[in-house]
């Protein structure tokens, strides 16, 4: 049996914490003695990757997905299970696993707040005692890439989110990482600076072969640039395969948008659909599983008339959050 | 080697970059350290001629003591203070995370990036300054001997004062605490400001055994003035300090790792 | 009145609950009042020098620490963190002045902490201290007018201070100027009747002195009653005089703010 680029065997991770007693003696009593409660962060998650797959780790909020990054790049040792990231044991070997991995750790800036961009890249230059000439092709590429042209001399302190966001995503791969983990990159961006951001996670997957895991909230993301994805909820795998595999497994359904000119006539119950969001002049009704599209819409301006009407596919929002609820 | 040089030297100049961002901040800063030392000094000489002397010292001679702590300790802390005070809010924040998926040593990591504060350089100054002043009141006559011996005590007073930080930065692995341990730090150090001769034998003991501080002044001062040391403690113990700064520095990393292994199987 | 009061209440209860700060606030209190002990000892042992006993010390320095832990604060830094987040224009918009807001706030954070420090230090303090260091009656109504002057005095001052915050990028440096002076001039380490002759001339000049060093003196009883107006009348024209300018240089900072915004 070959093994993965990247192999995940029955990764647990416990977390104790500690129980803060009230008063004074509280204090004094837990100096020396405390209990705990122990938090399985994650549990027994196995998963294998290989080179160039983007792959797209969802879960809630507290699922264990930072944890589980944390543990692939070396920052946690594992409770129990094994990792091994291009044939290298992150936790036993972290230097030498940390020159083949970039990290972004969502907002967590690794530039300096007082000192522009450039004179970051220049740190890592020596950090990661990159040649000359690479360290030039890697910075012109990437500040092209991400058009950085216009903020690369300017004090970190007066960019936007974004703009730090692309800097952090650009310093992490100055050393041409073979994996680059993507923790919560879109989050608090507004919608132009996600296409960007999104545009070039895949070119630099294309372009580089970089493997690339990204956690995040926003279901676009993973739209955009996952063909994989891999969902977790309190700390435990429920889902690994593709999208198109996951809208099959989680997709109850499909939903139409009936809009209408004047007041829509009232609206009647019935087993197949379900009224899911209603306003003045459109309805957005949800078809119940086994009724195919052709028969809803048919049926749907039979009844009631509508001026225009869409199919829309369930969003993978949608999905995910069904899929939660069904764990629960 | 040649790369950590670099290293060390690219970290240094963006320290240098950092601050110049705020040249008039840096140079008010510097002046105000120096007038709140200056007091300090000016104070202290004053109440120690007043009476004439305090536990057998005289006023140069207890400004040379008060002089060497200050120039060890700034040096300690231009690359410590700022990696200590700061280790528990870059848990906290998860900036320290980032270090640990540097390729090199996360210590070393945590020292380059955050360490180097350059504003020590007024308390380098004027302690430097204070103990020209001292030394030549005492009509101390510098031998190439004596400039040797201060240096080596300094930079094992450093090393001594860096042991002190490291080891009470490794607490925040432990918990989520404010700054503590570090204040603790501060108020035992405070009792170094005076000959230790004048305080009662336990504690004198704590400050030569349990925590050193003592290494950081009073002995190297004592050796290079010829003063007394507390009766019963060997005549050899005042030229020990390079001993106690190496040995206390080494352990306060091992305590460090031990700390920064506890963190990583726990992520407290 | 009673909003201040609140604001008091709210910053004296936040500061309760940090409970490991209080504990390391006692070590803290008790190892310096130890220090002080042994230098005093060594200093002036069974003697008597510049009327100063080794009772008469432990009681300045008990004192002197009580009234800075009351009324330190950090002024500067506060405004500078509601300029860098924005929230300062959200400080001015409250419907009470920022000035008291900023003092109940300060008395409110100190109170409990000034307590946890001086009643251990006291406690020790009281078997070592000799009942002919103990003021009279008079003294102490004498003590405790120029306590409160002396702690308004020490407001005003770090708020003056603080102020400056408005036109500056960054102000940590402020305090060590505060600090040096405090430390110089107003014989918060040192007793000034140890000073030089003319240096101690010069501290009468200078607001400090009134701040912690002249409510000691009358607890100490080192001013006699019929001299308790000039120390009094002191601090009370520099609390005058401060308070014009701090309104003045409030002013301004406003219309800065209201130029350039937050």
């Amino acid at each position: 049996m070959t093994m993965s680029f990247i192999e995940v065997k029955k990764l647990c991770k416990d977390y104790k914490i500690a129980k803060s007693e009230k008063g004074i003696s509280g204090a004094v009593k837990s100096l020396f003695h405390r209990e705990y409660t122990v938090k399985q962060a994650v549990r027994n998650v196995s998963f294998s990757l290989e080179k160039g797959e983007v792959v797209g780790y969802i879960g809630p909020n507290g699922a264990g997905k930072s944890t589980t990054l944390k543990m692939l790049s070396g920052v946690l040792l594992p409770t129990s299970g094994t990792v091994s990231v291009g044939g290298i044991v992150p936790y036993k070997n972290r230097r030498e696993n940390a020159r083949h991995i970039g990290v972004v750790f969502g907002q967590r800036s690794q530039l300096y707040w007082d000192l522009p961009i450039s004179d970051t890249f220049d740190l890592y230059e020596n950090l990661y005692n990159l040649p000359k000439e690479q360290f030039r092709k890697n910075c012109d590429y990437y500040i092209d890439l991400l058009d950085m042209k216009d903020f690369i001399d300017q004090p970190v302190r007066q960019l936007s989110l974004g703009q730090k966001m692309k800097a952090n995503i650009a310093i992490s791969l100055l050393h041409d990482p073979d994996v680059l983990y993507l923790d919560e990159p879109t989050i608090g961006l507004d919608v132009t600076s996600k296409k960007v951001l999104r545009d070039a996670i895949k070119e630099i997957n294309a372009e580089k072969k970089t493997t690339i895991i990204l956690t995040t909230h926003d279901m676009d993301d993973i739209e955009a640039v996952c063909k994989r994805l891999i969902m977790i909820d309190q700390g435990q795998k429920l889902f690994d395969g593709t999208l198109t595999d996951f809208r099959a497994k989680y997709n109850s359904g499909f939903s139409l948008k009936l809009e209408f000119d004047s007041v829509p006539p009232a609206w009647q119950k019935c087993s197949q659909y379900e009224l899911a969001e209603q306003s003045e002049h459109q309805w957005i009704v949800r078809a119940a599983d086994g009724i195919s599209a052709k028969d809803a819409m048919i049926d749907l301006i039979n009844r009631y008339d509508p001026t225009n009407l869409y199919v829309q596919e369930e969003r993978i929002e949608d999905i995910v959050r069904a899929a939660y609820e069904v764990n629960k | 080697m040649k790369h950590h040089v670099k290293l060390f030297y690219s970290f240094f100049q963006v320290a240098v970059r950092r601050e110049m961002a705020y040249r008039g901040t840096y140079l008010a800063g510097i002046v105000g350290q120096w007038v709140s030392f200056a007091a300090t000094f000016a104070t202290i000489y004053i109440l120690v001629s007043s009476f004439g002397m305090v536990g057998d010292w005289n006023g140069a001679e207890v400004m040379v003591l008060y002089g060497m702590d200050k120039l060890a300790y700034a040096l300690g802390a231009s690359f410590f203070f700022n990696f200590s005070s700061g280790l528990s809010r870059r848990i906290r924040s998860g900036e320290f995370d980032g270090s640990l998926t540097k390729p090199i040593h996360p210590f070393l990591h945590e020292i380059l990036s955050c360490g180097y504060n350059i504003g020590y350089v007024s308390h380098i100054s004027i302690s430097i300054i204070v103990l020209v002043i001292a030394l030549s009141a005492l009509q101390y006559h510098i031998t190439l001997h004596g400039v040797l011996l201060i240096l080596s005590m300094v930079v094992s007073g450093a090393l001594i004062q860096g042991a002190a930080f490291i080891a009470s930065s490794t607490w925040s692995f432990f918990t989520i605490s404010d700054h503590s341990v570090l204040d603790l730090m501060y108020d035992v150090r405070d009792f170094i400001h005076y000959p230790i001769t004048i305080y009662p034998r336990g504690i004198q003991f704590i400050l030569t055994f349990i925590l050193p501080f003592a290494f950081m002044n009073f002995y190297p001062a004592a050796a290079l003035l010829g003063k007394e040391i507390p009766t019963g403690y060997p005549a050899f113990l005042p030229y020990l300090s390079p001993v106690v700064g190496v040995l206390l520095f080494a352990l306060s990393i091992l305590l460090w790792n031990w700390g920064l292994k506890h963190y990583q199987s726990t992520g407290s | 009145m009673k909003k201040y009061f609140v604001v008091f209440q709210k910053s004296l209860k936040s500061e309760i609950t940090y409970r490991s700060a209080a504990l390391a606030g006692i070590v803290s209190a008790l190892l310096s009042f130890l220090i002080q002990i042994f230098l005093w000892k060594a200093l002036l042992g069974a003697g008597v020098r510049q009327d100063t006993s080794f009772s008469d010390m432990l009681l300045y320095v008990i004192l002197n620490s009580f009234l800075l832990s009351l009324t330190k604060g950090n002024v500067a830094s506060v405004i500078e963190a509601s300029m860098i987040d924005g929230t300062i224009s959200m400080e001015l918009l409250r419907p009470m002045s920022f000035k008291y807001y900023t003092l109940a706030n300060i008395f409110g954070k100190n109170i409990y902490g000034t307590l946890i420090r001086t009643v251990p230090v006291l406690v020790i303090g009281s078997f070592l201290i000799s009942p002919a260091s103990l003021p009279d009656g008079a003294h102490i109504l004498l003590f405790v007018i120029s306590t409160v002057l002396g702690a308004l005095l020490m407001f005003e001052v770090t708020y003056l201070v603080g102020l400056l915050a408005f036109w500056l990028q960054r102000c940590w440096f402020l305090s060590w100027y505060l600090n040096g002076f405090l430390t110089f001039f107003g014989g918060t380490v040192i007793p000034l009747w140890f000073y030089p002759d003319f240096l101690s001339k010069i501290s009468y000049f200078l607001p400090f002195r009134y701040i912690t060093f002249e409510p000691v003196n009358f607890f100490l009883g080192k001013t006699p009653v019929h001299s308790a107006w000039l120390p009094i009348s002191a601090a009370l024209l520099w609390l005058l005089a401060l308070s014009a300018v701090d309104k003045l240089i409030w002013h301004a900072a406003v219309k800065k703010l209201a130029v350039n915004g937050g």
